[in-house]
Order: structure tokens, then C-alpha cells, then sequence
């Protein structure tokens, strides 16, 4: 058997404003995603991946089309009906600090989606928060420090162990690694690769950065003001791309330079000295 | 070899000896910038890389005494062409910075007078130094606009800082920046908050002006592939220390430090898809502030202590040098 589509998206579109102020942000979006894949969004600022990602859990509702999860339309579900299909699906946004509770403790922060949902009772919640925290690599801290005592990078950290702790099925991560330095990056982008393999995870991963989006996604969606400019297997898109702003932003990216360019260089400074 | 190739063959337009800012904080002695020393030569690109935190900008701010709080300590020497800018009154530094030493920040919304029509922000500087009058100051700034590659300057002159994109933004603090000609340019994050397509073209501005000019530019950015793409010469910062510096062609080829390495490691570039991504330091000790102590820098498999005491600055071939702790058998023991 094949693997099922977990999301499917047929003309999604979004207008802010009306007249001649619209700003039609989300315009006849259709693409699907197989279970335990990711799909990369990539655009420039202003291209619509993040509207594009909240009107997928009606954070923002969508003006038209149809978001199909696991096989269901849950564009029009009524408040009670689409909340219950809300438990599988979880966001991850780019500034972790703005994003927990400043007020409550870590452990508080993370149980919250299971005190909402009146999961277990507080002792389980703890160790629950406590088992999270260490699946994501925050530990040998207690459960009861405040999100301003942890650095960036555990504060996301913190973010996803929250966004798991309803055992979701899709993950949006919008921006999820971009206020984050390299090193730390490379440990966030690590651990939700992890997470993805252990709970057939399926990711929809929103950046601007070509290199994230290229080593996350099976599949990469290229947004430009609001429209879909190529949708493809993420060895097309870089390799092969189609389109043309595909290729002017794929060419745009500063790469590492060769060691023989860079060797080149050297030796002309070497020369401009001397001459 | 005690003294480098590129050191003894032209003069450096800025020479930065023992750099040391210590922040004093409730939490104890916050090391921003330790001893650090290096110089910049005209014509050259140096890019300072490093994560946040590191000192890169603190560095540059100090030199400029655009960082001025009690609770900072600042010793060493900055020396642009000999004098040392450390010492040096407000009114002495500010002769110099404008027509000796320009100034380009990453965030161009926050550095431009929201209320001023940009032809006048760019005229400030050069009418205030006296290189040109008022009267001048029209055909000087549409020239200078043109230079910066804004379309229809006649017109832009009179609009405000809101009325342009981001990266016209940047062209115009580019454009400020250059007004007074000066000869260090000093580029911190420049176009971190701009879009890849718009980040190529600043860049390859920079580049042109520099070729042009005969400019220095220090060129600050976390971003490693840009600054091994434009610069001549690299220095990797971290905690406040050099760990590394040496020409681009150097650090890529053969990198020394366990800390360098780690940064090419957690690179992530087009390319990478499927390989390892190395990650830098314990996934449980992620350190803001750094500890008077020792941490622990490591790199795939290699280990390496981080100890600002007990650092040995080593220069492994022509101009490259790196920092290695004195007792190398510590941080064998890990």
C-alpha cells in the first residue's frame, strides 16, 4: 500500500483588505504531503509562507479553497468540531521567547496543551514535561526555571517539546531556526530530524534560508508574493530549477567558495603587495 | 616566522593591539572582547564571523567610542594610522568618523531620521566636515545616489527613509557612509536583514566601492559563506577572542581550530542535503555569558577546551593564526 497523503490543499487562497488595498497574500495554493515527508516553503519576505502556514490550522481562516488532513475537509469544520483534528496538528514559530509563557515555569509551559486538553492528572503532566524535556535535550534543569533563564536555542528547544506533547501528526515550523546561530541550528535541525524518524513526524518547514530548506525537505514549495512559483522533489528545485525566480533566488545564494577560487585570491593579494 | 607576509609588506590602515572590554554585570565580569589583536590594510576585506555574543560588534563599537557605559572597561590599542582612537576625546573621534571612518548597521530603518528627507541625511555629514556647501550638496548626493545604484536620484532625494525597500535602505546608508570618503568602511551585519537576491547586490556593491576606493572594509556577519565569498582575510570570533584568523584561502583549506572547524561543520549550505551536520558544543550547555572558567568547544569528534586563560596564540603557516590552550594534554583527557 502506498503511503497516504497526510494534508492535501486544493486552491487555498487569502486576501487581507478589500479594493484596491488587497493584498492577496495566499493566492490558488494546491500541493500535498505523504505522511513522515517534509515539504519546505521557501520564499522571500513578503511571499506569503507564513500566512500560507497559519491558514493551514486556521490560525488565519482562508478566504477560499479547501485543507484536506487525513483524508478529512477541515476548512469548514464548526469551533468544537475543527479543535478535536487540532490536537494532531502543532506549530513552531520563530521566536521561541515570544512564544512560551513568560509567566509560567518550563514544566507549566509544556503540560499546558495537556492541562487544556484535561490530560492525566498533574503528577503524570510532570513527568510527562519532564520526559519531553528530555527527549529535546534540555536537561539537568528542574521543571520549575522561567523560559527568560535559557538561551535561545533551549528556548526552541522548550517550543518543540510543547509542540509534541500532544503527539501531533504535522509540525509547521515557521521560521523555526532562524534567530538561531549556526552551531545552535544545526542542534535544533538535528533534533527535529530525530524527532521526525522516531514519530513518523510529517513537517511542513517555512524559511527563507536555502540551505535549511534544501537539507529538511523531501519536497520544496517556492512562494513569490503569494504565488506558487515551482513545486517539486527538493533534487529538481536545486538542481534542475524550472522557473525563473526558482533560479534567480537558487543562484542568488552566497555559496562556499572552492578552495582553488579562494587559493587564487590569495595569491593576487600576495601580488598586489609586492607589485 | 615572527612577523606575517602581509604585515611587513604595506602599512595596515588599522592596527588593533590587546583589545580588551569587560562588562561588569551583577552576574560578574562579562569578558565582550579578550585581548584581541589584528589590522586591517587598504584594499582589503576583513570579515569577522563569529555567533552572537561572540564580540563582534562590541569590538568595532568600542573602537568607534560609540559604547560608552560605566560598568565597561576597556584597555589595549585601537591605532588608525597611528593615532589611538581609544584615547582620543568625542571631538577628536568625531573629525574622524565621517571622513576617515564610515559606519553601516544592519538594521537601516533604525539608523535613518524617519523624519528627514534622505538627500539631507546624506548631505549632513559632508556639509558638517566642510567638503561640500549647501549650495552643492544636490549634485553631490544625486551623484553619490547614482553611485549606490538608486534609479531615478533626482526624484529620491526628496523622499523619506519609508518610501524606500530595504535594500534601497541600505544603499542609502551605503550612500551616507560613503559620503565623506572615507577610507575604513565599517560594515556591521550589513545585510542580515535582507532578502538573498538583495543581499547579492549590497554585496557586490561593497565590493565595487572597495575596488574603486581603495577601501578598508570590516565586514561583520554570522553568516560564514558570505564572508569566505568577500573578504580577503577572515578572523572566527568566539567569546570574545580570535580563535582564528588568516586569509579566506587559509581558513577553508586548512582550518586549525577544533572551533572553526565546527562552524564550517554546522554550515548549512545548498549541498548538504544528506551529509552529517556537525554541531558545536554539548546540546545540554548552550552558554550566553561565558564562564571565567573553561568550556568545552567541540567539533564531530574533536574536542577542545575553551580557556581564556591559558590561550597560546600560534601562527601555523604565513599569516594564519590560531589559539591553542598552552597545556594541550587537558583537553586530551576529555
Amino acid at each position: 500500500m502506498s503511503v497516504k497523503n497526510i494534508l492535501e490543499v486544493n486552491n487555498l487562497s487569502k486576501t487581507f483588505g478589500r479594493g484596491s488595498h488587497a493584498i492577496r497574500a495566499v493566492q490558488d495554493i494546491s500541493f500535498c504531503i505523504r505522511e513522515g515527508s517534509t515539504l519546505g516553503v521557501l520564499g522571500e519576505s513578503g511571499s506569503g509562507k507564513s500566512t500560507l502556514g497559519r491558514c493551514l490550522l486556521r490560525l488565519i481562516e482562508p478566504d477560499n479553497g479547501q485543507v484536506r488532513f487525513q483524508g478529512e475537509d477541515i476548512t469548514f469544520l464548526n469551533r468544537d468540531e475543527f479543535r478535536k483534528r487540532r490536537k494532531n496538528m502543532q506549530m513552531i514559530f520563530q521566536n521561541p521567547y515570544g512564544s512560551l509563557n513568560p509567566k509560567m515555569t518550563i514544566g507549566e509551559n509544556v503540560c499546558d496543551p495537556l492541562t487544556i486538553w484535561g490530560l492525566g492528572d498533574s503528577i503524570s503532566r510532570r513527568q510527562e514535561a519532564q520526559r519531553l524535556l528530555d527527549l529535546v535535550g534540555v536537561r539537568g534543569r528542574s521543571l520549575d526555571h522561567f523560559p527568560h533563564e535559557f538561551s535561545g536555542g533551549q528556548q526552541q528547544r522548550i517550543c518543540i517539546a510543547r509542540a509534541l506533547a500532544l503527539k501531533p501528526k504535522l509540525l509547521v515550523c515557521d521560521e523555526a531556526t532562524s534567530a538561531l546561530d549556526v552551531s545552535v541550528q544545526a542542534q535544533i535541525i538535528n533534533l527535529l530530524m530525530d524527532l521526525q524518524k522516531e514519530f513518523k513526524l510529517t513537517f511542513i518547514f517555512i524559511s527563507h534560508n536555502l540551505g535549511v530548506v534544501e537539507y529538511m525537505s523531501d519536497e520544496v514549495l517556492i512562494m513569490q508574493n503569494g504565488r506558487m512559483k515551482e513545486l517539486s522533489t527538493t533534487e529538481e528545485i536545486y538542481k534542475y530549477p524550472k522557473n525563473k525566480y526558482t533560479k534567480t533566488l537558487i543562484g542568488s545564494v552566497p555559496r562556499m567558495p572552492s578552495i582553488e577560487e579562494l587559493k587564487l585570491k590569495y595569491e593576487l593579494d600576495l601580488d598586489r603587495l609586492k607589485g | 616566522m615572527t612577523k606575517s607576509t602581509t604585515d611587513s609588506l604595506r602599512e595596515p590602515i588599522l592596527e588593533v593591539k590587546n583589545l580588551k572590554v569587560n562588562f561588569s554585570t551583577s552576574d560578574g565580569t562579562l569578558y565582550a572582547v579578550d585581548d584581541i589583536s589584528y589590522n586591517v590594510h587598504p584594499g582589503e576585506v576583513l570579515g569577522l564571523v563569529g555567533e552572537s555574543g561572540s564580540g563582534k560588534s562590541v569590538n568595532v563599537l568600542t573602537m568607534a567610542q560609540l559604547l560608552n557605559s560605566n560598568k565597561m572597561t576597556t584597555s589595549g590599542e585601537a591605532l588608525y594610522r597611528g593615532q589611538n582612537l581609544l584615547k582620543m576625546s568625542q571631538v577628536e573621534i568625531a573629525k574622524l568618523l565621517g571622513p576617515e571612518i564610515g559606519f553601516v548597521f544592519q538594521n537601516p530603518l533604525s539608523s535613518l531620521n524617519p523624519v528627514m528627507k534622505i538627500g539631507l541625511q546624506i548631505a549632513e555629514g559632508p556639509i558638517h566636515h566642510g567638503i561640500i556647501t549647501k549650495k552643492e550638496a544636490k549634485d553631490y548626493v544625486v551623484d553619490l545616489l547614482n553611485k549606490v545604484g538608486i534609479n531615478d536620484p533626482d526624484r529620491r532625494y526628496n523622499d523619506y527613509p519609508h518610501q524606500f525597500s530595504g535594500g534601497m535602505r541600505q544603499r542609502v546608508m551605503i550612500a551616507i557612509a560613503m559620503a565623506c570618503n572615507p577610507k575604513l568602511l565599517i560594515c556591521d551585519e550589513p545585510t542580515t536583514a535582507l532578502d538573498v537576491t538583495v543581499e547579492r547586490q549590497i554585496l557586490d556593491l561593497l565590493q565595487e566601492l572597495k575596488d574603486k576606493h581603495n577601501l578598508a572594509i570590516i565586514l561583520i556577519t554570522h553568516n560564514l559563506n558570505l564572508a569566505m565569498n568577500y573578504s580577503n582575510r577572515v578572523a572566527v570570533m568566539f567569546g570574545g577572542k580570535i580563535m582564528e584568523i588568516g586569509s579566506s584561502y587559509h581558513l577553508l583549506s586548512n582550518p586549525m581550530h577544533a572551533y572553526t572547524k565546527g562552524l564550517f561543520g554546522a554550515n548549512l549550505e545548498i549541498g548538504k542535503k544528506g551529509k552529517t551536520l556537525d554541531t558545536l558544543r554539548d546540546a545540554g550547555g548552550i552558554l550566553e555569558q561565558l564562564p571565567e572558567g573553561s568550556l568545552v568547544l567541540s567539533a564531530g569528534k574533536e574536542n577542545e577546551y575553551f580557556d581564556r586563560d591559558n590561550l597560546l596564540n600560534v601562527e601555523g603557516e604565513p599569516g594564519h593564526f590560531y589559539n591553542t590552550l598552552y597545556n594541550k594534554e587537558a583537553s586530551s583527557e576529555l
